[in-house]
């Protein structure tokens, strides 16, 4: 809306206002504490709730999931593909597990979904990487944090 | 200088030594400006601004110009090609000439030879600053013109008509401060306000308290004359139509280097005609007879200090453009017009009678 | 009788300062492009202020920029972008009779310049005022000043006059197009 200010009569000679704007800028200048941090060795704390990069959690170096396709199925994005297969000491094992990171929102529903405790979204927020990364198996059995 | 003048080797060595440092010292005020000003603009707005590059940032300049050296000297298919690349040193020229005349020191006396601290003591004195300046528009118009795109022609318009339209105001101020001091010599000007008021002796008598309207409108109008924020109508940030939009790399910078050696420039001439140019601050020299100086170190001690005084009122005054320059909003055109032609030059006219009116009474 | 070929410095610059005067006038009239043409009078007017300042004219010199280089030809540069010439053909009406005309006229104006260089060992007329007069009296701008605001107050006052007239007369002419 706009609202209409009567000009004063100081105002109008603008020089007093002037004084009063370097006054505040001077103010914030010489007094006031820095509102930003120095990013790569001051980081914020973020919550410990934060959805960040994935993996799959493993118990005695064998991994949880149990290929149980809850995820792909609660995932909003359709960005998991898991093939599942059979192995000796596991009736049902993942053979293939990707996740499409571009189309991933980081919604967390496949942490919730999975009864396994398997799929989880760690604290790490620099996904940024010098290669191509395919979010495959190997990528994801890397432990990352202790969620 | 028919006949030539008897030019000893003293003094072509002094000339060239003066001439080095005032090169070096103009040459590095930009790079420490581009800091100051992003440093300060940062702070003022509670950040920390550029602090990776060297200690506390120092280096940044140095790296931004290293960039702009090794970017590609891209030259757009529609220019005119040889005013395109002759404006960016049309504009730069000018500015390095302008600071010549200005005192940033007494005379010293080396050995007998007598040594002024300043590069060229013309018998124009001050009106040199006013030609030479006048000419920098030359750049801002040809780079415009060159360029041949719309938003480049109305920028380099509104800049020509900004700069001459305060030029006039800026010459009446200092009608009024010739009409007080009699000269147009900075150094016989500078030396004028080493005097004090005699009804309040701690008091020097600087043109700013003398002259406080001349001291106002030269003000204003040198933060118009250099492009400074309230009037950048030239550069355009914002809304990019500024003369120099066809621009890029070293060429563009160039463009900027130009307008921190004005704003140099004008902080010192600022300096010389109303903050006292190097005479020492109120107190400085009580300081120094408590200390019990004597002879030769009494001498230099005050000639140092005298040096050291011009630098920080430029400084203060540089510092001044910058705090200016984030406060303030842009003035619209037509503001800008109607403060200059309309607010501006009538004062100036009027401070110029009553100052006349003074000066006939004798009270100035 | 032979003069010994060297030239002291102000005689150097001063060719120097010439031949670009001229060779900046010679572009001014010759280039195609209007704004090409401004910029090449705004050098030859330079050029001229440095033959001033040679001559120690240094106030006429910064004048010289000041007036003419600075605020003039800003505003035929001004009116000339604004109007947009690109570059104009030359197709004025080439009769023999006009030839004949331009050829008398400059030939006459040589004839002057040929004249004044015959004619030029007395030198010029100087009122009494020397170098060192001008210094002991406090300078070029000092004395102008005396002498504008003395002995020719009314001249000084008739040209101020006639050039607010000439300002009145185009905001009159410019008004009477708007409405």
């Amino acid at each position: 809306m706009l609202i209409k200010r009567e000009t004063g009569f100081l105002q109008r000679f603008y020089l007093l206002e002037v004084m009063k704007g370097l006054f505040i800028t001077t103010k914030n200048w010489l007094f006031s504490k820095n509102i930003t941090i120095q990013y790569p060795e001051q980081r914020r704390k973020y919550s410990p709730l934060f959805r960040g990069q994935h993996y799959i959690k493993t118990t005695n170096g064998v991994e949880n999931c149990t290929a149980c396709m809850l995820c792909p199925t609660v995932c909003p994005a359709d960005c998991i593909h898991i093939e599942a297969g059979e192995r000796a000491d596991k009736e049902k094992f993942p053979v293939r597990f990707e996740i499409d990171i571009l189309r991933c929102c980081f919604c967390g529903y496949c942490e919730e979904a999975c009864p396994k405790d398997a799929i989880k979204l760690s604290g790490i927020y620099e996904m940024a990487d010098y290669e191509r990364r395919v979010y495959d198996k190997n990528f994801l059995l890397i432990q990352r944090g202790s969620k | 200088m028919a006949g030539g003048v008897d030019v000893t080797t003293f003094e072509l060595t002094a000339m060239a030594i003066k001439l080095g440092i005032v090169l070096l010292i103009l040459l590095h005020v930009a790079p420490i400006m581009v800091w100051a000003e992003r440093r300060i603009c940062s702070w003022m707005q509670n950040r920390t601004g550029p602090n990776r590059v060297g200690p506390f940032g120092l280096l940044q300049p140095l790296a931004d110009a290293a960039k702009f050296i090794f970017k590609e000297e891209y030259v757009p298919a529609h220019v005119r090609k040889g005013f395109y690349e002759l404006a960016p040193a049309v504009s730069i020229i000018p500015a390095f000439l302008t600071f010549a005349v200005i005192p940033f020191g007494p005379s010293i006396d080396i050995g007998g030879n007598l040594v002024h601290l300043q590069l060229a003591d013309l018998n124009v004195g001050f009106v040199y600053i006013l030609a030479i300046s006048s000419l920098s528009v030359y750049g801002t118009i040809m780079a415009s013109w060159a360029s041949n795109s719309k938003y480049a022609m109305f920028g380099g318009l509104r800049a020509t008509a900004q700069m001459i339209s305060y030029e006039l105001a800026l010459g009446l101020s200092l009608v009024s401060m010739i009409m007080v001091y009699g000269s147009v010599s900075l150094q016989e000007i500078t030396q004028a306000q080493g005097e004090v008021f005699a009804f309040f002796p701690s008091l020097p008598k600087w043109g700013v308290f003398l002259q406080p309207v001349a001291f106002l409108i030269f003000f204003i109008s040198i933060f118009a004359e250099t492009n400074r924020l309230p009037f950048d109508l030239p550069e355009g940030e914002a809304e990019i139509i500024g003369f120099h939009v066809e621009y890029g790399g070293m060429k563009w910078s160039s463009f900027f280097l130009a307008e921190y050696l004005h704003m140099t420039t004008a902080a010192g001439f600022l300096t010389a005609m109303f903050l006292g140019g190097w005479q020492m601050f109120p107190g400085m020299y009580t300081a120094i007879v408590a200390l019990g100086l004597e002879g030769d170190a009494l001498y230099w001690t005050m000639v140092g200090l005298r040096v050291l005084s011009f630098a920080i009122k430029v400084m203060v005054i540089l510092v001044f453009f910058i705090v200016v320059r984030f406060t303030l909003p842009r003035f619209r055109y037509d503001q800008l017009m109607h403060l200059g032609w309309k607010v501006l030059v009538p004062i100036a006219l009027v401070n110029i009678v009553v100052t006349a009116y003074m000066i006939s009474f004798g009270w100035l | 009788m032979m003069q010994p070929m060297f030239w002291t410095m102000p005689q150097i610059l001063f060719s120097v300062f010439c031949f670009l005067a001229v060779l900046f006038a010679v572009f001014t009239v010759g280039s195609r492009s209007p704004v090409a043409s401004a910029f090449s009078l705004v050098m030859v007017l330079f050029n001229v202020a440095a033959i001033f300042a040679i001559q120690e004219a240094h106030f006429a010199a910064a004048i010289q920029i000041l007036v003419y280089a600075g605020a003039i030809m800003v505003l035929f540069l001004f009116v000339v972008m604004l109007l947009n010439i690109e570059s104009v053909p030359l197709d004025f009406p080439r009769s023999s009779f006009r030839y004949v005309l331009a050829g008398l006229g400059s030939l006459s104006f040589f004839g002057v310049i040929l004249f004044v260089v015959a004619e030029g060992q007395s030198s010029l007329e100087t009122d009494g005022y020397t170098p060192e007069m001008i210094a002991n009296s406090g300078g070029n701008i000092r004395l102008i000043s005396q002498r504008m605001f003395s002995g020719y107050l009314f001249t000084f006052e008739i040209i101020a006059m006639l050039l607010l007239l000439a300002v009145v007369g185009a905001i009159v002419l410019a008004k009477r197009k708007v409405d």
